[in-house]
């Protein structure tokens, strides 16, 4: 899971920090979509080297560095597969980079934007508010239900429920003790937020405002400005047969 | 206009065989303090729900007999109508608070409402500072207390502006003393909401008591879906206590409506060192 | 019969900076009924995980029967040392409320028969016969705090730690609830009340451990450490109230009986008038 660490959101104040959700978004999206096209070794190294500037101007690099750990079991499977399949050690560590600068693609992005950040972005760019509402809430209510799910647990195994014991179809029978008990507390969370979320109007107008409307500022600008050049540069490269 | 009318009120839950409420005649003026108690399960929690309209909105059951809640009829006045007058928080605070910043849980219902970012941001501020988390306003839910919680959750209420206020078991997830300070806050928000010049009225679903009792004007006890008594505080829980009502009468005033005739006690005692006084002191003086 | 020894317990949450629990010691041994008061976020709950073995020392260790809990799985330590959660809600998952109590039994190799007697007597003791055949969750929620203690006391622990059991009751629930307790502390077994209820945990228990921020800041008898003002101050606690009465009265030895109070209290009036 410490993988999973390079994408959760920490609150700091810097430079990538403040900027609008959306500049960032279009700025991931292009990252993300350079390291799918190119598997040129020096465009490769070049995403990687300008992504740990952005990741050290949002003060984020350890958390990068720790879920780089995590990679690792995925770069064991691509040189495997590689090998296994006829590739080579060079194919093995080209698709290994890409596969580092996609994920840092995402990396910086989720690590520096509130989930509501997300949210609004999400909203901004026409999905409903359901839907961006249901996003943000499930990673709300991520670590709550895991705490109930813990206590669940607990409880249970202080009735001597062991998860480890037997044959697999005794530990998916096993797993029943736990699951039916947080299926049945989350579907009443569930009810409780919804009542919860009424009697403060939610749905009472189509036309919701925000509170905090998200305003591109000049460092916004320098980013998407960023992104054309960036597409632009990467068109140039096409065009000189570097693949 | 009273705040709540409720007339030959019933209600029945549908695929539920007793009603969970029978012939609820209930008249609530602004203004008034209102403590609704009861055994468990016999139908506060219910009442209130028809209140806010999400009986029968979002329950399905027979509700029969009439409700209005400030003139409105809440079989066919929407929620998000009723929840401009009239606004409830609930037991479990984790619940109510939906996004990563009190501020933000604050603004919820003014952006439903589809109000100017303007006067949102003075309703966020306002709600804030009437009950006190002023110092919370970044932080995220989930590392608030439990109490703290409760108090966001009270904030992100007041910004819709409700001039009726309900509390559902607000401090049963709560020790003591977060209790006794959120029930204190509650109180304080009422006199200084008062003071300009509005007339809140605070309907307050509880077990305890003890900690209510001197803020309140009135107290109904239901039981088994009907409203078995009515009126005065004090009255009513010295009728509770000769019909043994199981509701948690606190201990004190257990002993003052035993002794209270054989030893011609007027007013009942604030605490026990006053109770002891009244019966003449410490019976190692005495 | 079991006896459980804490001994310089420091306790830290994985990813946590700070102990949850600093420096704990002390021995319960078998019979005494213990409570374990302090306000919320005071660390009662991750205390009594460690006492059963659901949490392990960070540093410092706690025995069970001179055996560290460590080298014990949950399953054995629960076998001797049962736990009730808060929420009764956490554990219900059998469509039967004796299934609810078999799951339990079944774990620890009782046999089918021997199971379904036990059944019988528990669910007797604790006033749930008529529902044996009804769903958990429709059961009320003081019905379904005496199950949850049920399915535990059903394969006889020698001791049972509960956690918040008046958290939501109203006052007869309560009474229920304390009289299910007390008969167990009767039958010699030790008992552990994790509340912030003091006058539900005077009367049952004998001794307190009042923690504050982690630490422990009393341990005694508990009709002691509740009549310390200071103490009961910093715990963010409140003087039982009969303790306070017994302390204004200067009477004794007084029992949750009010009308027995009451007539005391009424005969002194009346002497002091004569």
């Amino acid at each position: 899971m410490s993988f999973l660490r390079a994408f959760k959101y920490r609150r700091k104040d810097t430079a990538v920090h403040r900027l609008d959700p959306r500049s960032k978004f279009l700025l991931s999206t292009i990252l993300m979509a350079v390291s799918i096209v190119f598997t040129d070794i020096r465009v490769l190294l070049a995403l990687v080297f300008g992504q740990i500037i952005l990741l050290s101007l949002a003060e984020s690099l350890r958390e990068w560095l720790s879920s780089l750990r995590g990679l690792l079991f995925f770069f064991a499977v691509i040189f495997a597969t590689q090998l296994l399949f006829g590739g080579t050690l060079y194919t093995g560590f080209i698709l290994s980079l890409r596969l580092l600068a996609l994920s840092s693609s995402m990396s910086w992005f989720f690590l520096s934007s509130t989930p509501e950040d997300i949210g609004r972005a999400m909203s901004v760019a026409g999905l409903p508010i359901e839907l961006t509402f249901s996003f943000t809430m499930a990673i709300r209510f991520i670590p709550v239900i895991y705490d109930e799910f813990q206590s669940i647990y607990d409880t249970q195994r202080s009735r001597g429920l062991e998860l480890e014991k037997g044959g697999f179809r005794n530990r998916i029978r096993n797993l029943m003790p736990v699951l039916i008990p947080l299926l049945v507390g989350t579907i009443r969370r569930t009810y409780e937020i919804a009542d919860a979320m009424e009697v403060r109007a939610f749905g009472a107008s189509p036309k919701r405002t925000t509170f905090k409307p998200l305003r591109l500022k000049s460092g916004d600008y320098l980013v998407c400005a960023a992104s054309a050049i960036l597409v632009a540069l990467a068109a140039y490269l096409k065009l000189l047969g570097i693949e | 206009m009273a705040a709540v009318e409720l007339r030959k009120l019933c209600f029945r839950y549908a695929g539920s065989e007793k009603p969970a409420l029978t012939d609820i005649d209930l008249t609530i003026e602004e203004g008034e303090s209102i403590l609704i108690t009861g055994p468990s399960g016999c139908g506060k929690s219910t009442l209130v729900r028809v209140l806010m309209g999400l009986i029968p909105h979002s329950y399905p059951g027979e509700l029969k007999g009439e409700a209005y809640v400030f003139g409105m009829d809440v079989k066919n006045t929407p929620v998000s109508r009723i929840a401009t007058r009239c606004g409830i928080v609930f037991q479990n605070p984790d619940n109510q608070l939906f996004t990563f910043s009190v501020e933000d849980d604050v603004a919820f219902g003014p952006e439903n409402l589809a109000l100017p970012p303007d006067e949102i941001g003075r309703r966020v501020d306002e709600a804030l500072r009437l009950v006190g988390i002023e110092h919370l306003r970044h932080s995220s839910p989930n590392n608030l207390s439990g109490g703290e919680q409760q108090k966001a959750a009270i904030a992100s209420i007041l910004s819709m502006k409700p001039s009726l206020l309900i509390f559902d078991e607000p401090t049963s997830m709560l020790d003591p003393s977060s209790s006794a300070s959120l029930i204190q806050r509650i109180f304080e928000l009422k006199r200084s909401l008062d003071e300009t010049g509005g007339k809140t009225t605070v309907i307050i679903v509880e077990h305890r008591i003890d900690l209510l009792l001197k803020h309140l004007s009135r107290i109904v006890v239901v039981s088994e879906g009907r409203v078995i008594l009515d009126g005065d505080p004090l009255r009513v829980l010295e009728d509770s206590f000769r019909k043994k009502i199981p509701i948690n009468i606190p201990p004190l005033l257990q002993i003052y409506f035993r002794v209270k005739d054989k030893c011609g006690l007027k007013n009942p005692p604030a605490t026990v060192k006053e109770l002891v006084s009244m019966l003449g002191g410490p019976t190692s003086n005495g | 019969m079991v006896k459980i020894v804490v001994e310089s317990l420091y306790f830290r949450y994985p990813e946590a900076s700070d102990y949850a629990l600093r420096n704990i010691s002390f021995r319960i041994v078998e019979g005494e009924s213990v409570a374990i008061l302090g306000e919320n976020g005071a660390g009662k709950t991750t205390l009594a995980k460690n006492l059963n073995g659901l949490l392990k020392p960070t540093e410092g260790s706690v025995k069970i029967d001179g055996v560290d809990t460590r080298n014990l799985s949950v399953a054995k330590i629960a076998r001797k040392i049962g736990f009730v959660n808060h929420n009764p809600e956490h554990q219900f998952f059998a469509e039967k409320v004796e299934d609810e109590v078999r799951f339990g039994l079944r774990n620890f190799g009782f046999s089918e028969e021997a199971a379904d007697k036990t059944i019988r007597e528990v669910l007797n003791v604790f006033g749930l016969e008529e529902y044996r055949g009804k769903n958990p969750f429709q059961l009320s929620g003081g019905e379904k705090k005496r199950l949850a203690i049920a399915s535990i006391m059903a394969w006889r622990p020698e001791a049972l730690i509960v956690d918040e059991p008046t958290i939501g009751m109203d006052y007869a629930q309560k009474l229920n609830i304390r009289r299910v307790l007390r008969s167990i502390v009767s039958e010699g077994r030790c008992v552990i009340v994790i509340t912030h209820d003091v006058d539900f945990a005077a009367s049952i228990c004998e001794r307190a451990i009042i923690l504050s921020r982690g630490e422990v800041i009393g341990d005694g008898r508990l009709r002691d450490l509740l009549s310390d003002d200071t103490l009961v101050e910093k715990a963010s606690l409140r003087k039982p109230f009969l303790i306070e009465l017994e302390k204004e009265t200067g009477l004794t030895g007084l029992e949750e009986d009010f009308d027995a109070i009451s007539s005391t209290l009424v005969e002194v009036f009346q002497k002091c008038r004569s």
